[in-house]
């Protein structure tokens, strides 16, 4: 069934449609992508090239109902030879991966054409055409034998058919399994200490998960407990109760129970899904018409999957991500008139117990729907990740280097805002790795005592409050005097700059500057890592760069956990509040008149463990007043800008606080060293300081 | 909640309020209490407490015979096998 068929019912525009259907048909296309290199990795997973043909036949039925023939027709041989490797004995020969990643292509750019209304046809679309139909001609000469043993068979695996036994996990032992016509659930309920204070108990949520479905094990978790002399009854010891619970109810369901928990304290997975009782007649359907065409019953199969998922409303509720953002906005605001409430001297006068219990659920509540919706945004790593294995594919082909690259915590949930724009960086930091990181041959590497092999790994995970996303080589490194020496070449920097490692390392995301001796396809065309940093920099996010010659290279991007919400320290300067991202703070101090120093011309210097930091007054350079202030009578914040770090002195550190972030107006939005506002629980505005414009770095 | 020579006998239903109660009652007598055992039906728990409870016991009269702890597992009507996992 084409993947439109579900929307024609509504009412909706041609364009309307039409957008749908290219986010759709993009979203498969990166799958297949996917799916075609998971399967080139491990070619005996049949279930990968099930995947792969559902994909293609999905994206031809789309095409053809849209009247795209040029993308219909090549999609329809593409998926005529995936049913081919899917559904026979005969394997995938190593050049078909090669013709398949091209088949993507081509698809992609077909796509393009057919959306954008333009003629002509991409230029390897005949190329690639004839690869698939080669591939097709030789498989004619296979033995017939396995064209008629396939279609039943295969399908019955590949629609979930009834008669498969439910999905466990291996360790039967431990994991109980669900009985037919049940999802088994796996929960982790993590109560805090005051559980029973809050009206809680293990032994409420047993009751109610009971009513939702059974409760088959748990395993309770429990770590040294106090003699009965300081025991406590009415404190939790519980670290961890882990229950498996078999439901014919939807997790969303089950998860109504929590509704006034905190969403760390527990968690719901589903483990293996409903598998339905076998149907007497399907199998006689299969029985009485064994010669029936494979095409056919798929298209017979397709309505039940599309059915299927369309009933799981975790696969179906799209929403516009700006509709998620106003929401938050909104969220945002009743925190703020929440704060103010509990804020409120006039309110805390009252000395009212029961109004102190209801404002404080009230903020309880508050946060957790502030949380619930900020988790809407969230979404995993994942499939940015395994993007990039075809990046490294391609890449280690190009230059010619075998690459072993590895993924580790795809998981790690990100702002979707910011998985989107993470992809291109990502994409030059991989291809920057294999192309000037790994050693140019493996006989450079085998000399240097490494593996013939390049390792590569990308890893994402979480980092004080922020998301790590590094790339690890274990190349040649960077070299620190060269890059030094080409900046100095280039003006970039002067003779007497004193720079750390960081601060040299940090030079080749200047614009323009490149050591590559050969300028590659791959990168280094001096419109790299430049690029990279200012579009981290747009998701206020940093990359930093740590690199051992002769051992390797690690780029981190450190990200917020969202941009609708920053970590900042709040300081104050004459009588007004500005927020501070934490991410740009290194340290704060209130410094000794002996360490302040004041160049002629150059302004004032705070000397810190023998490293001479500019000083920058806030209050002079946001022109908030004439006033000037004893340096040791202040506070100085050390920060990290893009123009290096430097000491802004305020009058006080007051705390840290996430904040949510409120646009400024027109009016006010070109201000100088001001990013953003935010309302704080008094009512009270605070600006958002943006850290890179408060200094030149050159004074 | 009974006391049968020196066996307690405990029913799971009991909740919040009547674990505080058994607190009370254990502590004085802990020191002739040679067993705790669970009677009436066994088919669900009403607060996590006790369980608790039961191990703070162990732990201040390691001789004691809990079987529903000692045993590593128990199981229930309504809510499946129980496995305990503790390190004291």
């Amino acid at each position: 069934m084409p993947i439109m068929a579900a929307y024609i019912g509504y009412i909706m525009t041609k364009e309307e449609i039409r957008a749908i259907f290219v986010e759709e048909a993009t979203e498969v296309i990166e799958k297949l992508d996917i799916d075609i290199i998971n399967y080139e990795e491990d070619p005996s997973n049949k279930e990968l090239l099930n995947e792969l043909f559902r994909g293609v036949h999905t994206l031809k039925g789309s095409a053809n109902s849209f009247g795209f023939s040029r993308l219909g027709g090549f999609v329809h041989h593409f998926e005529d030879i995936l049913d081919h490797y899917r559904a026979g004995e005969a394997s995938v020969p190593v050049n078909a991966i090669d013709v398949f990643l091209n088949a993507v292509d081509v698809i992609k750019e077909t796509l393009y054409l057919e959306v954008d209304d333009k003629d002509g046809l991409p230029e390897n679309y005949d190329a690639t055409l004839e690869a698939i139909k080669q591939l097709l001609s030789s498989k004619e000469s296979e033995s017939e034998e396995t064209d008629e043993a396939i279609p039943m068979l295969d399908l019955a695996g590949e629609f979930g058919d009834m008669e498969e036994a439910p999905t466990v996990m291996e360790d039967s032992v431990k994991t109980p399994v669900a009985s037919v016509g049940k999802s088994l659930y796996k929960l982790v309920l993590k109560f805090d200490t005051d559980i029973y204070h809050r009206g809680y108990d293990h032994g409420r949520f047993f009751q109610l998960l009971s009513e939702k479905g059974k409760i088959l094990q748990s395993h309770w978790t429990l770590p040294p407990v106090p003699t009965m002399e300081a025991f406590d009854p009415e404190v939790n010891y519980w670290t961890e109760v882990e229950l498996y619970l078999e439901s014919a109810e939807d997790a969303d369901s089950i998860e109504e129970i929590f509704l006034f928990v905190e969403p760390q304290e527990f968690s719901i997975t589903l483990v293996s899904e409903r598998v339905e009782e076998a149907k007497p007649e399907a199998k006689e359907t299969v029985s009485k018409e064994p010669h029936r065409r494979k095409e056919d019953i798929v298209s017979e199969k397709l309505p039940e999957e599309q059915h299927r998922r369309k009933d799981d409303k975790r696969s179906f509720v799209k929403i516009d991500t700006q509709k998620l953002d106003e929401l938050f906005d909104s969220v945002g605001e009743m925190v703020i008139a929440q704060n103010f409430v509990a804020e409120n001297e006039e309110i805390r006068q009252l000395n009212s117990p029961q109004l102190t219990r209801t404002i404080e659920n009230l903020s309880k509540i508050t946060r957790l729907i502030q949380s619930r919706v900020m988790a809407l945004r969230m979404v995993p790593v994942h499939d940015t990740f395994d993007k990039m294995k075809r990046v490294v594919r391609d890449a280690s082909r190009k230059v010619n280097k075998e690459i072993e690259f590895q993924i580790d915590g795809e998981e790690t949930e990100v702002d979707k805002t910011m998985v989107d724009s993470l992809s291109d960086p990502l994409i030059h930091i991989v291809r920057n790795a294999i192309d000037h990181g790994i050693e140019a041959n493996a006989e450079d590497r085998l000399a240097a005592g490494k593996s013939a092999v390049g390792q590569v790994l990308l890893r994402a995970y979480h980092k004080g409050g922020n998301i790590a996303i590094e790339v690890r080589d274990d190349g040649r490194g960077i070299n620190k005097e060269k890059v030094y020496a080409k900046a100095l070449e280039r003006g970039i920097i002067s003779a007497n700059d004193e720079l750390s490692d960081q601060q040299i390392y940090g030079l080749i995301m200047q614009a323009g500057f490149s050591t590559a001796d050969v300028i590659s396809d791959i990168s280094g065309r001096g419109v790299g890592l430049d690029v990279v940093r200012s579009s981290i920099e747009k998701l206020q996010g940093k990359v930093e760069i740590d690199s051992k010659v002769g051992e390797g290279s690690v780029f981190t991007i450190l990200l917020p956990l969202t941009l609708a919400i920053i970590d900042g320290m709040i300081v104050e300067s004459s009588g007004d509040m500005f927020i501070v991202p934490t991410l740009s703070v290194i340290e704060s101090f209130i410094p000794t008149k002996d360490i302040i120093h004041t160049a002629r011309g150059k302004g004032e210097f705070v000397d810190l463990r023998g490293e001479m930091i500019p000083i920058v007054r806030l209050n002079e350079v946001l022109q908030i007043n004439d006033k000037h202030p004893e340096i040791h009578d202040s506070t100085l914040l050390c920060l990290e800008s893009e123009n290096g770090k430097f000491a802004l002195l305020i009058d006080d550190l007051v705390g840290r606080q996430q904040v949510v972030i409120k646009p400024l107006g027109k009016a006010l939005a070109k201000l100088e060293g001001i990013s953003g506002g935010a309302i704080m629980g008094n009512g009270d505005i605070a600006l958002i300081l943006n850290i890179d414009s408060l200094f030149s770095g050159k004074n | 909640m009974t006391i049968d020579g020196d066996v307690l006998e405990i029913e799971l239903d009991m909740d919040l309020g009547e674990v505080m109660k058994l607190k009370k009652f254990v502590e004085p007598r802990l020191e002739y209490i040679e067993s705790i055992e669970v009677i009436g039906a066994r088919d669900r728990f009403a607060s996590s407490a006790l369980f608790a409870m039961l191990f703070s016991i162990k732990k201040s009269k390691p001789e004691i015979r809990i079987p529903i702890i000692d045993d590593g597992v128990f199981n229930l009507a309504d809510y499946g096998s129980v496995h305990w996992i503790h390190n004291d």
